[in-house]
């Protein structure tokens, strides 16, 4: 899988490391079991391809417990429905407290997933969270919006999608790689875990050419390009 | 043929975006519904009439001005089942994307998001959506219907239509049983957006200025040309500048007659935040980067020995 396709999936599959993304999500993950004296434990949950098994134990060398891996090769194909069908069976089997997921800023379909996954397990869901804080009644999360912020609050269990500025994820310690090869992973298939048809719901008609919108003039000397610049801003009448 | 559109009221008027997808939507389907979550003045109505609806449903539940994202999904799925709707249309505010992501798994529905256009060929309807940093348009047709549609933000300029006085059905939202967020609190970004937003020139850093002293460069680079200066989101993320500095989706639109990106990528959330801009120039080190896709004169290399030079430059020429 390219870094980008036409469903513009960077970084979501075909990924023998861990992504940033999901590194913050882990990462946000053991912060709060740290701060709640280490009760509980972090599940990974992946669909991918099983190229993808080595991110998933660099999650568990991040200090995640064990892992549900789903032997998926047909992942990059499916739809944000497909995968979120596959993800919220998954998920429901472990019946957590806490759904966490992350992806980059303006990522319209990581959002779509956190919130089908929420209908999907009945699940308050808050997406895009920049700050996020656990009590034993809910969970609290600020968000920007449009024109301003917004803070939401929700009771447990509950999805929550978070923002790339949740945190700088530690780097795991040679500890946390050796004990995580011994730690668990799980695998199954999508047919034992998925009863229900895992078909795109849309599909790719074709591709061409965009409608060029900009002059696009690069100088890869870049300073030859100043004089350029110094034209455009004498047309427009700003050199005065 | 119906079409169903969420509208994002703004107090006084529907946001630009909304009106558009509804104009959009009358333009593919005759019996368009417009979807509203507060009870409309005539003064709505008739703007959401001036745009298109021939029907105004008011999806409303006790003491919630906006309801929450998973119980509008409820009221939309009834509304899109009584009325066989074809398509539902959304424009892309973070609240929509939420509600389109639930209504998907209530309709069973196919979604596409990031859509530039909707178009009707051989009877279906065929959404658009550009890729590969907006060189190429992608189409896609939906398996199953009723078909989800998120546009892009202000990729559809909203046209008017003869105003007809709209029929009005109420849709009560049941809350009972839903799991759902809460809101706390909002708040909204305190002003200096606003000099931004009406600025003729506006030069902008990003994370390639490596260091928080070097957006003094971009300072004096924007006073020299009677400008203001902004940030992209990762410099607002790293506390380099307040929030009313930020130019994107969820910072400030601006247009000015010129944009300066310095060390900025330009993904997709700050490009949306300059689109209506006259002529873009960017610097950025990475030729590949996303901006160089977006914008009319690109330098490739360092912003921080760059930016010094194109000063130096123009200080030549102003000086008397």
């Amino acid at each position: 899988m390219s870094d980008s396709d036409s469903s513009e999936r960077r970084g979501r599959v075909g990924r023998s490391t861990l992504n940033p993304f999901d590194a913050r999500a882990i990462e946000e993950a053991v912060r709060i079991l740290e701060a709640r004296g280490n009760q509980g434990e972090v599940v990974l949950v992946a669909a991918a391809a099983p190229s993808d098994l080595a991110a998933v134990r660099e999650g568990l060398a991040r200090g995640a417990h064990r892992a549900l891996f789903l032997d998926d090769l047909s992942i990059d194909e499916r739809d944000v429905s497909a995968v979120a069908t596959t993800l919220a069976a998954l998920i429901s089997s472990e019946a957590p407290d806490l759904v966490l997921l992350c992806y980059w800023p303006g990522d319209i379909e990581g959002a779509l997933l956190a919130s089908a996954i929420g209908e999907i397990l009945d699940m308050p869901v808050m997406t895009q969270a920049r700050t996020l804080a656990v009590d034993d009644g809910g969970v609290t999360a600020q968000k920007q919006v449009e024109g301003g912020d917004l803070t939401q609050r929700a009771s447990l269990p509950c999805v929550i999608d978070l923002a790339e500025a949740i945190n700088k994820p530690r780097y795991p310690t040679m500890k946390g790689k050796i004990a995580a090869k011994s730690k668990p992973v799980a695998l199954s298939e999508a047919a034992a875990i998925v009863s229900t048809s895992l078909e795109p719901r849309s599909r790719l008609l074709g591709i061409s050419n965009a409608p060029k919108t900009r002059r696009r003039e690069i100088f890869h000397t870049a300073a030859a390009g100043i004089p350029e610049i110094l034209r455009l801003l004498d047309e427009r009448e700003l050199l005065q | 043929m119906t079409a169903l559109v969420p509208m994002n009221w703004l107090g006084v008027s529907f946001d630009e975006d909304s009106l558009a997808v509804l104009s959009k939507a009358r333009e593919l389907d005759d019996q368009t519904i417009a979807v509203v979550f507060c009870d409309p003045d005539a003064s709505a109505l008739d703007e959401l009439s001036r745009y298109g609806a021939m029907m105004v449903a008011v999806l409303h539940s006790e003491g919630e001005d906006l309801p929450p994202a998973r119980l509008q999904a409820i009221g939309i799925a009834s509304l899109a089942e009584a009325e066989a709707a074809e398509i539902i249309m959304a424009s892309t505010s973070s609240h929509n994307v939420e509600m389109m992501g639930a209504l998907s798994v209530r309709l069973r529905a196919g979604i596409l998001w990031g859509l530039t256009d909707i178009v009707r060929r051989d009877d279906a309807l065929v959404g658009l959506r550009l890729v590969h940093n907006d060189t190429e348009v992608a189409e896609f047709a939906w398996r199953s219907g009723p078909k989800l549609a998120i546009l892009r933000p202000r990729a559809l300029s909203a046209s008017e239509w003869p105003v007809t006085g709209p029929a009005i059905k109420r849709v009560p939202l049941e809350p009972d049983g839903v799991r759902h967020a809460e809101v706390v609190s909002r708040t909204s970004t305190e002003g200096g957006g606003q000099s931004l937003a009406a600025a003729n020139v506006v030069v902008a850093g990003g994370r390639g200025l490596e260091k928080p002293e070097n957006l003094k460069l971009v300072e004096q680079l924007a006073q020299m040309l009677g400008g203001a200066p902004a940030v992209s989101l990762p410099l607002v993320e790293a506390g380099w500048a307040p929030r009313a500095m930020q130019v994107g989706q969820t910072g400030t639109i601006v247009k000015p007659q010129v944009y300066i990106a310095c060390g900025i990528s330009g993904q997709i959330q700050h490009r949306i935040g300059i689109e209506g801009a006259g002529s873009v120039i960017a610097i950025n080190s990475d030729a590949s980067a996303p901006i160089m896709n977006f914008c009319d004169i690109g330098l490739v290399g360092d912003v921080k020995e760059l930016l010094p030079q194109l000063i130096d430059a123009i200080n030549q020429r102003i000086a008397p």
